[in-house]
């Protein structure tokens, strides 16, 4: 349970208090680095390959955005927990001691473990994931029990055989109580499963958490790994994925008139967010604000984005309302951006509702283009992303844009970034079910 | 002594639903049973669109039938048009979830696998998984599904979390509608779980699902809700509760607002 519990601090009886990011971590398909991605997102280098961890030759929709060469190993984590992480922890871990490390809260040089209580309070410490259940162990699992060929029901009983500690390590909230026992995080601890928008509605959580009093610093992010067969097969059943196979590196095209669905991409991201009095206090580098965050639902349909953008809209509007800015304080949108035919015009539909005339003065750059659809961990790594967008003043292309589309008419950075001054981001993440969320992401100014 | 504003924007619980093995309805509450499955359970009774109940699996109807009953004692029921019929605004009705986690293998994913020499072995494998999964096979998988189709039926627009904490996720779940509520950001939310074990179950282990209508007070108030309760106190570490580790938190505040006795 967190303190102050049951939302007594939100009523606006207390101070809320601003909450800024000090450290960031990233695994992703362009960089197994923070920096790496940056300098491959700046050069509009593409992620996307022919899967490689299964053979999916078979499949209609034969490609992905993969993190090739991973070494868990070269993380100083225990050598059990390289035997017992799939795939997608392995990546959210590396993710997570990467923003530790990055926030000062942990030595480089070091095994894993909690910061010294100087740094920070055990029960004032955090953590918030977007995340979903056990994946990629699914026919591994399968394999390594050798089923007899015989009916469901005995497969269905040897799966049930599972045991517990596996179980835990396989469901949704499995990574945050890891995360939590490696770094000593006593304070809220939550998992959040809203697909496409987990990740970004982790942030938000952490967010109030931090803002009204519950914790100090959260370690907020998010964990992905959809590179399986099933996973895939699934999406492909829905009519969601790209199907130019023939050319990976060009099928991820948000905005582009001939786009064909979205790419599948794996990997994690994690950010350490802290009140900015304890990370001042402590002398940390602060690389910007969380200012404001708004979520929705959409009341439309179960997979299909709504054509007059309302719930991302609505999202949208909420979370420049909790920032208390203007829609012309904006200098850049990260957008959702999936290159799917109907997000990618709902979202249009939306940002010009929220932003109104100024909407075509805004740029509004997608990074899927390169690193593909991490799902889960869409909204953290698009939030690492705004954040170094606004370190370094550069706006960050969408590649693969060629077909104007007229249902996509705004200034969507088409193929070469922008060096330029960015002061103020809203990152938009969208996901099946409808589930919205928006984040504003602002320079530091004490 | 607080301030008139926050209280006019504490949570307060207006309606409630509850399904459990031995009955439904806030009767259910008082009683006690054995766990087991919710045997009776027809979603038809409550969810009246049939492309929206082949989406969903078991657990989801069970959410969304609490979800129903909670609505209509508060007074919000019925369908899209619930909430706009009570004076309240769709934009800032909220839903929040605390989600059980879903078993990935199901009946049409083994079926694939069965009839395969390699079962397991992905190469070859696309055209046989793409001819015999289940279309919405994704959908099924999804933990926000519950959500989605509250928000759907009910016309509910406005902030919306699923959480799947484990254990955590209830109290989660309900301090997270309070604090939506306290802050302003909605005026009615709609807080939900189920619990629905996919195996076997264990001596002790049962489904149960549980919902409540939590309004701001003042809320509440100007559209003349009677009998608007406290729900804070209840015990979701009583025994009773133990069987449903997702509706624990959520049980134990329905049966405080509703005045039921510890036992």
């Amino acid at each position: 349970m967190t303190t102050g519990g049951n939302g007594a601090g939100r009523n606006g009886a207390g101070r809320r208090r601003r909450v800024v990011i000090t450290g960031l971590g990233a695994v992703t398909p362009v960089g197994q680095t923070v920096e790496e991605t940056w300098r491959s997102l700046q050069a509009g280098r593409c992620g996307i390959e022919r899967i490689s961890v299964f053979d999916a030759s078979t499949f209609e929709t034969q490609i992905g955005g993969e993190v090739r060469g991973f070494r868990f190993d070269r993380l100083g984590a225990p050598a059990a927990l390289a035997e017992v992480l799939d795939r997608k922890n392995s990546f959210g871990f590396a993710a997570a001691q990467q923003a530790m490390v990055d926030a000062g809260l942990a030595r480089a040089d070091a095994a894993p473990g909690p910061p010294s209580e100087e740094l920070v309070e055990p029960t004032r410490f955090g953590i918030s994931l977007g995340t979903e259940g056990r994946r990629d162990r699914l026919l591994p699992e399968l394999r390594s029990r050798k089923l007899a060929p015989a009916g469901l029901e005995a497969r269905r009983q040897a799966l049930a055989e599972v045991p517990g500690d596996e179980y835990l390590r396989y469901s949704p909230y499995g990574l945050a109580y890891l995360l939590s026992g490696t770094w000593g995080a006593r304070g809220p601890i939550t998992t959040i499963s809203t697909a496409c928008t987990s990740s970004s509605q982790a942030l938000g959580y952490a967010l109030e958490k931090i803002r009204y009093g519950d914790a100090d610093v959260m370690l907020a992010g998010g964990a992905e790994c959809l590179m399986e067969p099933t996973m895939v097969a699934s999406f492909i059943l829905l009519g969601a994925l790209s199907k130019r196979n023939d050319s990976p590196q060009t099928a991820s095209r948000p905005f582009d008139a001939t786009r064909d669905g979205f790419v599948l991409a794996e990997g994690a991201a994690m950010l350490v967010l802290e009140d900015a009095w304890h990370a001042y206090r402590r002398g940390a580098r602060i690389y910007g604000e969380v200012a404001g965050f708004g979520c929705s639902i959409n009341a439309y349909r179960i997979t299909d984005s709504p054509p007059d953008g309302e719930g991302p809209f609505l999202a949208m509007r909420a979370a420049l309302e909790d920032a208390g800015i203007r829609a012309e304080d904006v200098d850049y949108v990260n957008a959702h951006g999936t290159s799917t035919v109907q997000n990618d015009a709902s979202e249009t539909m939306a940002i010009k509702r929220c932003l109104g005339g100024y909407a075509q003065r805004v740029p509004v750059s997608s990074t899927k283009s390169m690193t593909g659809h991490m799902v889960n961990a869409a909204g953290a790594i698009e939030a690492v992303i705004s954040t170094l967008a606004i370190r370094d003043g550069y706006i960050p292309p969408t590649i693969n844009y060629e077909h104007p589309d007229p249902a996509c008419d705004l200034d969507c950075v088409p193929n070469t970034g922008r060096q330029q001054p960015v002061r103020t981001v809203v990152s938009n993440s969208f996901g099946f079910g409808g589930s919205n969320g928006s984040l504003v992401i602002r320079a530091y100014v004490a | 002594m607080k301030a008139a504003a926050e209280r006019e924007r504490e949570a307060v619980v207006t309606g409630s639903g509850v399904l459990l093995p031995w009955g439904v309805g806030p009767a259910a509450l008082a009683a006690t049973g054995a766990a087991g499955r919710i045997s009776s359970f027809n979603p038809r009774e409550y969810i009246h669109n049939a492309k929206a109940l082949r989406a969903m699996h078991r657990g989801f109807q069970l959410t969304t039938a609490a979800a129903a009953m909670a609505l209509s004692a508060a007074g919000l029921g019925g369908d899209a048009e619930g909430l706009a019929a009570a004076g309240l605004d769709p934009e800032r009705a909220g839903v929040v979830i605390a989600a059980a986690d879903i078993q990935p293998v199901t009946p049409d994913l083994l079926a694939v696998l069965a009839a395969r020499e390699d079962r397991s072995e992905p190469a070859g494998w696309g055209d046989a998984a793409l001819h015999g999964l289940h279309p919405f096979r994704r959908l099924h998988l999804l933990s926000n599904m519950a959500a989605a189709h509250v928000s759907i039926l009910f016309n509910f627009q406005g902030p919306s979390l699923t959480l799947t904490s484990g254990a955590e996720a209830g109290a989660q779940a309900l301090e997270e509608a309070a604090g939506l509520l306290a802050e302003g950001r909605a005026d009615v939310v709609l807080c939900a779980a189920s619990d629905c074990p996919e195996q076997t179950l264990t001596p002790g282990e049962g489904e149960a699902a549980v919902a409540l209508v939590l309004e701001a007070r003042g809320v509440a108030q100007r559209r003349g809700v009677r009998g608007a309760q406290d729900w804070r106190g209840g015990d979701p570490g009583a025994p009773w509760a133990q069987g449903w580790p997702q509706c624990a938190a959520l049980l134990a505040a329905s049966r405080a607002a509703a005045r039921v006795e510890a036992g």
